[in-house]
């Protein structure tokens, strides 16, 4: 090959490449109701996959990736942990971003943005006109957890702001009080956090260690499912693994009603409730068990991996996180005869489950 | 193409260059320069590239950027000053070894060597050899191994040099270098400080690198003595000491606020006492390597988490040289190394013992071959045979033709085996990854120009991944397999005449690396890689401009999300005020993106807009 020929190959080589630098071109979806269908939370991944919010319709005929970025042409972030939702509004809580952002639910349409005041955002519920949000504070600190308080009118946290003790996570309202759970964030903490919603005067109920997911059964009564704790000596080894318990707290005189424990090293996960049936994880099985119950089941009714449950008019919604690092699946359950009855390729890590 | 311009400046700058006739004009001084002269003797049949002192000073002082600009590596790069890992012919960060004078100085603890916590400022020339040299290496030269070597030079002289530079976001750098020589002794000393707020604008946005501050503190030493004749003796140090503050992330529309802090303290001691005589040269070496981490997760804090490990070293190294042809290299290496750490439970301690055989045999002037053998015995694991064969044909005038294949291993690091802490529990019978490879290198050598492309095949097998064992626990285990193989172009082009010249270098990668179960692309390995730089001389004057292209890479492990190629180009100027024979003053500007490229290297990284920078080189 002669010199020019070589010469013109090496410049072809960098051009050719080079030339692939110039983007393609967005595409823009165009912004549909999401009004009836499902809602997949994604926490995103380290290493550039920010957070997303899929859409499903019921019929699963039609799914939308990342509905908020083709509305709003910009990303939500790392790691979105929750959504919230009041009347026609949806609160995405990013935690690591330390935001959250609001959009019309049925567009996705960006209305406004909490920056401010957030410091590791976990769950958000609603009283009066206000927004609650969990925080974690420093994840360092067991001291500086709070939650904070949302004005509504323009999305700011207010000055006030109500502490509490290490890692809470998830919080829900009933007859004025909010009930938020202590999983501890990165170490573990054993309780649930009764706040006032009228004048953030708290109280604390010892219940299992590692409390996070909580729901209300139909006679308004609190489950809440702690996991249990593992605890390392100073070379961390295990030297203990406790048990989660499931807790079902009376709403009306705010004290533990029943604790039904799990045994040996059994630590479950998620809860959900539908129709006077809880449903759990535990070791890669999913179980249900009548609200009335006075024992925990002992055969599971569907098997998998699960990061994330939802049920509703007797089908159980999961999604599968995969290696955290890819696309994971929503996989649909009918639970009259828990067979499996959709599945659905989703974004990265899906978490949560939403019906809209 | 709005970008084209610059493109269209290189090939005219090609087109230009063709029109002239070749000359030759090297003039090298005659002089005694000892350095690490195996891997010129023992890597015939590999692509061996050396990085000269003046590439090194046209780049900023990390060896990161050095290799970034001028070598076919991929860096992952955690914003400038951070964490920085290498990915060789699309191997993971713990398959490139860092060998420092001769000794392999990869963490024990992670494997890996962070590439932002090497100065290349003290270095007398930095060499890269591409393919497996796990033999001659050890753990980790599978995609290749990087070379810091220091000259010893026994031969009259005497020179100072400083070096003081200031650029954008505050960063401030000095450098004293001096070094004395006669026929029987040589020493050298230098120090290099780097500081800087590295605050730089994240484009596009209303942020700054918020906590990306670092200084870093370069020692380096070098004593030798000929005490006789068939003697010497030789004492090399590096102390390393760095500050990084870790910046935080930038995701959605927001930045996350970060206040970690990260502090090394590295030191590497190496003494060699070498018996020359005709038939034969023996060598003794004991070296002493530590590393040590201690991570804030608040920097105001005195409360941190460290590993760190002590390692010595004993190498005794016998080449015997039957006529010119044949040389035999026989070495036994036996190593301890003791490590610990918060997460490691105790310390842990490693005795590895090593028994390499090198064969070279020169068959005609035009055809060299090696063989060469390496099995290790340790307590922690088992170790395979390791083997290389290369071969060189200077097949003709123009034309070089080169092969290798070897077997190559990493060993299982500290927290592979020994890891202990919440979400995560070493295993301690791991075994090494070992890999499988061949390559295949041609050179074309025509007068002034030299084309070199080099095809590879590497399987790598027991790869150590870390997998969930249980909800919340991860360890590692021997499970992956990666195929990696790949197309290296590389075209250098030297004109000189009267009192001008110009140099052309580009390299081009191909690069695929496959996980052999997914038949997907690994995350981070990008598929195209072009470093392009063109210099200019005239009497006194020169100036250069450096472009790389980096093709787009994944970020999920199934390939459905990535983050976008990019370009980034710098420029820069020298002018040499005054020149005697020992004396020079010169002054350097350099302009770094010169595009202003908004471009990120790991995702939620942005990397730094246009900056400035300036130096002043005295020499005495």
């Amino acid at each position: 090959m002669k010199l020019r020929n070589l010469l013109i190959l090496s410049c072809v080589i960098g051009l050719l490449f080079t030339s692939c630098s110039d983007d393609d071109d967005t595409i823009f979806l165009p912004s549909e109701g999401f009004e009836n269908g499902i809602l997949i939370s994604h926490e995103g991944a380290f290493g550039g996959v920010t957070g997303t919010v899929s859409y499903i319709s019921n019929d699963f005929s039609e799914v939308q990736n990342d509905i908020y970025n083709a509305a709003n042409e910009e990303d939500l972030g790392v790691f979105q942990q929750s959504i919230g939702f009041k009347d026609d509004l949806a609160f995405i809580v990013v935690d690591n971003a330390n935001s959250i952002t609001v959009v019309d639910r049925n567009t996705f349409e960006k209305v406004g943005s909490i920056n401010t005041g957030l410091v590791t955002p976990r769950y958000i519920t609603f009283f009066n006109n206000k927004g609650y949000v969990t925080n974690w504070g420093d994840t360092a600190s067991a001291t500086d957890d709070f939650v904070a308080v949302i004005n509504l009118e323009d999305y700011t946290v207010e000055s006030t702001t109500i502490p509490v003790s290490e890692g809470p996570e998830q919080i829900v309202e009933k007859n004025g009080t909010l009930y938020v759970s202590h999983k501890g964030g990165f170490g573990s903490n054993n309780v649930v956090t009764l706040i006032s919603g009228n004048d953030y005067s708290t109280e604390e109920i010892e219940i299992g260690e590692k409390p996070d997911e909580m729901i209300f059964d139909a006679s308004g009564n609190l489950w809440v499912l702690s996991e249990g704790k593992t605890v390392y000596d100073a070379n961390f080894n295990i030297t203990e693994q406790t048990p989660g318990a499931l807790v079902k707290i009376n709403t009306t005189t705010n004290e533990v009603d029943t604790t039904l424990n799990f045994s040996g090293t059994d630590q479950p996960s998620l809860m959900v409730y539908d129709n006077g049936t809880i449903y759990y994880y535990l070791n890669s099985k999913v179980y249900a068990m009548n609200e009335t119950s006075t024992t925990l089941p002992e055969t599971p009714i569907v098997e998998g991996s699960f990061y994330g449950m939802a049920v509703k008019s007797n089908t159980l919604y999961t999604v599968d996180a995969k290696d955290f690092a890819s696309e994971g699946t929503l996989k649909v359950f009918d639970l009259s005869n828990n067979q499996e009855i959709n599945s659905v390729s989703v974004g990265i890590v899906p978490a949560k489950i939403y019906f809209n | 193409m709005k970008k084209g311009t610059y493109y269209i400046f290189l090939i005219i700058v090609l087109v230009v260059l063709k029109g002239f006739s070749q000359n030759d004009s090297i003039n090298r001084l005659e002089e005694v320069i000892i350095s690490d002269i195996k891997i010129k003797k023992f890597s015939e049949g590999y692509k061996v590239q050396e990085l000269s002192d003046s590439i090194i000073r046209n780049n900023n002082a990390s060896l990161t950027s050095l290799l970034r600009y001028n070598a076919t590596i991929y860096f992952r790069e955690n914003g400038i000053g951070g964490i920085s890992s290498a990915s060789f012919r699309g191997t993971s960060a713990t398959q490139t070894a860092v060998v420092w004078n001769g000794i392999n100085i990869n963490s024990q603890l992670n494997g890996q060597t962070d590439f932002n916590t090497i100065t290349t400022n003290n270095y007398d020339n930095i060499t890269v050899r591409s393919g497996g040299g796990s033999v001659q290496y050890g753990s980790g030269a599978i995609g290749g191994s990087i070379h810091l070597n220091n000259d010893f030079r026994f031969s009259d002289h005497f020179s100072n040099e400083l070096r003081i530079s200031y650029g954008s976001f505050n960063t401030r750098n000095i450098g004293v270098k001096t070094k004395y020589g006669n026929k029987k002794i040589y020493a050298d000393a230098g120090i290099d400080y780097i500081n800087s707020d590295n605050d730089y604008k994240y484009l596009g946005t209303a942020f700054k690198n918020q906590n990306g501050a670092f200084r870093n503190l370069n020692i380096n030493g070098g004593f030798g003595i000929f005490f006789s004749d068939r003697n010497l003796l030789k004492v090399y140090h590096n102390t390393f000491l760095s500050r990084r503050n870790f910046s935080g992330i930038l995701s959605g529309s927001s930045l996350s606020p970060s206040n970690d802090s990260y502090k090394d303290t590295n030191s590497r001691s190496l003494i060699t006492w070498k018996h020359f005589n005709t038939s034969f040269t023996s060598k003794l070496s004991v070296a002493h390597l530590h590393e040590m981490y201690r991570f804030f997760d608040n920097k105001d804090s005195e409360v941190y988490d460290f590993g760190k490990s002590n390692t010595l070293l004993t190498k005794y190294d016998f080449l015997y040289r039957k006529h010119k042809d044949i040389q035999v290299n026989t070495i036994a290496e036996y190593s301890f190394v003791q490590g610990e750490g918060t997460n490691f439970g105790g310390a842990k301690d490693r005795n590895i013992f090593s028994g390499i055989l090198l064969y070279k045999h020169t068959l005609s002037r035009k055809f060299h071959y090696g063989v060469n053998l390496r099995q290790e015995i340790t307590n922690n694991y088992d170790s395979p045979l390791l083997f290389a064969v290369d071969a060189k044909f200077n097949a003709h005038r123009y034309y070089t033709i080169k092969f290798n294949g070897s077997r190559n291993y990493r060993i299982p690091t500290y927290n592979d085996l020994y890891w202990i802490g919440q979400g995560g529990q070493g295993n301690s019978n791991l075994k090494p990854e070992t890999s499988w490879q061949t390559e295949i290198g041609q050179e074309i050598k025509i007068n002034k120009m030299q084309l070199s492309i080099n095809g590879y095949y590497i399987l790598a097998k027991d790869l150590i991944k870390w997998i969930p064992i249980s909800g919340t626990t991860w360890s590692p285990v021997n499970i992956s397999e990666v195929e990696s193989y790949g197309l290296e172009v590389g075209l250098d082009y030297k004109k000189e005449w009267q009192n001008q010249a110009v140099v052309l270098k580009t390299d081009y990668a191909y690069t695929i690396s496959e996980d052999k179960e997914k038949k997907k692309q690994l995350i981070y390995v990008p598929f195209h890689k072009v470093t392009s730089s063109i210099s200019y001389n005239y009497k006194r004057f020169s100036a250069f401009y450096q472009l790389l292209y980096n093709g787009k890479v994944f970020i999920t492990t199934d390939n459905t999300r990535e983050i976008e190629g990019y370009d980034v180009s710098n420029l820069g100027v020298n002018y040499t005020y005054l020149k005697t024979t020992n004396k020079e003053f010169s002054i350097d500007f350099r302009v770094n993106n010169i595009y202003n490229r908004n471009y990120q290297n790991v995702g939620f990284r942005p990397m730094p807009n246009r900056n400035y920078q300036i130096q002043l080189i005295f020499k005495l």
